[in-house]
């Protein structure tokens, strides 16, 4: 993978699309705050691991947010490609089509990873706000931040695919919104759904195996895809 | 034997329903500008995505730089800049980061960048976002986006699509430079026989995916030729006298034609024929244009 196509990405971005890595994780955080100012006194009597209990109510919105984030970002990038027909532009240079097609996944993934970093800084943050007079859980919350991110992956492979298989992006954007509602209810779903992964609960309750199975099918879904797009005919 | 920079063997392209591309043989010499003729909607642009591998052939070969173009595809692709159809650009980013990425993805030197946005005048605007400019000004930055990798082959398809007469002054000038100061090869298209006419130095005429005429401007002007229409007031009688005297002699409605030659010969036809007593109405000199052979060659395309 060549760096300078990575780079001439990277200029491409948006303002929307930096917007939009920044909001996921302000919104988590003032909805959160929101919870925890109206019913604060009853949830503190609901556990005795406020941290926890932290990191449960964070999860209900960073879920959501994380699948619907994943699939504005894939359309949005696409889009860039797709709004002048630039591909037309971009195939005929001297770049092989892996390299193009494997950069926009890198920028992605780079992007929800910088969100989940400030997920992390913001739970540090955010608890740190109230007197627990409990040690800071670095590990959980390290854990609770970082692996959905993994665990998305498939989700992220097949939202670029579709995004660039399709010049519409109604139908992906459609698939995205009804996937973040779905994966707030997907709890406790059959293994195969890809769109529960993101919580990190499974069968076996090892929390790794939805992070290794994040990467292994995310990889499987980008393989199928270059094969895709390496052959696709440009309009 | 010329050497040529594209050669294609029976390149063909189906879609779904109908042959876009048919068995084209095309031969790109180097050093020429190629004009790519064709009405809307003949297969120009198809076949000018099957020379980028933006498109696969469904049969035939490509050779550029007499290299396989289905193996040496990257390589080929570093000597060559194009622009297909409408500009593709950024809009949301200024000219000149627009060519910045394009700077980046070719790795050439950061004053390439100065240097085609002079070529095509957009020195003043390169800072603008591109949303902001006109259709001439996108087409503009769109050659210099072909421009900007040093390419030894330069691939136009309607270069002058929207652009004014004077904006399509400039990029005929420019386009015919090209060829002396850098020893660049260009295929143009184009659906307007006069444009081509003034540029470039071969031709090939596409009709519903055929190649029907490829050769030198100068076969194609040749076709042209004048012929010299007489009617008189007994023209069957008129028609032998001159068929006695060697002359290609047609009948064409009240006309009688026969081609064009010397003042000295014509007069000498027109007296011979007043001393056979034969009534002179009319003579005049009709010129076929290019522009007619084009609408000949092409007609059953444009037929409803």
């Amino acid at each position: 993978m060549s760096f300078y196509v990575l780079r001439a990405e990277f200029k491409k971005l948006t303002m929307i699309m930096w917007i939009l890595v920044f909001l996921g994780p302000i919104g988590v955080f003032t909805l959160t705050a929101f919870n925890y100012y109206v019913r604060y006194d009853w949830l503190r009597t609901q556990t005795d691991d406020y941290w926890l209990q932290l990191l449960r109510q964070l999860n209900l919105f960073i879920i959501p947010a994380l699948v619907l984030g994943t699939a504005l970002l894939a359309s949005i990038v696409a889009s860039i490609e797709h709004k002048t027909n630039a591909w037309r532009k971009l195939l005929t240079l001297p770049v092989p089509r892996v390299n193009i097609y494997c950069s926009k996944f890198i920028v992605l993934s780079l992007l929800l990873l910088l969100s989940t970093l400030l997920t992390f800084i913001g739970t540090l943050l955010f608890g740190s706000f109230f007197d627990w007079e409990q040690p800071v859980p670095y590990g959980a919350i390290a854990i609770n931040s970082f692996y959905p991110f993994f665990a998305v992956l498939p989700l992220l492979a097949l939202h670029l695919w579709f995004s660039v298989a399709k010049s519409d992006q109604g139908l992906p954007l459609t698939v995205g919104i009804i996937g973040a509602i779905v994966s707030m209810y997907s709890y406790g779903g059959p293994e195969w759904f890809i769109w529960k992964w993101a919580h990190l609960e499974n069968k076996w309750e090892i929390p790794e195996i939805s992070v290794f199975l994040g990467i292994i099918v995310g990889c499987t879904i980008l393989l199928l895809s270059l094969l895709h797009f390496e052959r696709k005919d440009v309009k | 034997m010329r050497e040529y920079v594209v050669e294609t063997t029976n390149l063909t392209k189906e879609f779904k329903s109908t042959i876009a591309v048919k068995d084209v043989d095309l031969r790109i010499p180097k050093g020429a500008i190629y004009g790519f003729l064709g009405p809307n909607g003949a297969g120009k642009t198809t076949a000018i995505k099957l020379l980028l591998g933006l498109i696969q052939e469904t049969n035939g070969s490509i050779s550029i730089f007499g290299e396989d173009l289905k193996k040496a595809r990257i390589k080929i692709l570093q000597k060559v800049g194009a622009l297909v159809e409408a500009p593709s650009y950024y809009d949301h980013l200024t000219a000149r980061e627009n060519l910045e990425i394009l700077r980046v993805l070719l790795q050439v030197p950061k004053n390439k960048i100065d240097e085609v946005l002079s070529i095509v005048k957009l020195e003043k605007d390169a800072n603008r976002a591109v949303k902001s400019y006109s259709l001439g000004m996108k087409q503009r930055l769109g050659i210099a986006a072909a421009l900007i990798g040093n390419p030894e082959l330069l691939i136009l398809d309607e270069p002058t699509n929207g652009l004014d007469p004077s904006g399509i002054i400039e990029i005929r000038e420019l386009i015919k430079t090209l060829p002396r100061q850098y020893g660049i090869t260009v295929l143009v298209s184009s659906h307007l026989l006069s444009e081509v006419d003034q540029m470039a130095t071969e031709v090939g005429i596409i009709s519903k995916g055929s190649l029907i005429f490829q050769d030198s401007i100068e076969i194609l002007r040749k076709k042209s030729v004048s012929r010299i229409m007489i009617r008189t007031n007994h023209n069957e009688f008129a028609q032998k006298i001159l068929a006695c005297q060697d002359c290609n002699v047609n009948m064409e409605g009240e006309y009688i034609t026969f081609p064009s030659n010397e003042d000295k010969e014509i007069s000498k036809i027109i007296k011979n024929l007043i001393a056979k007593n034969v009534d002179i109405y009319r003579v005049e000199e009709a010129k076929s244009s290019l522009e007619s052979i084009f609408l000949e060659m092409t007609k059953e395309d444009n037929s409803l």
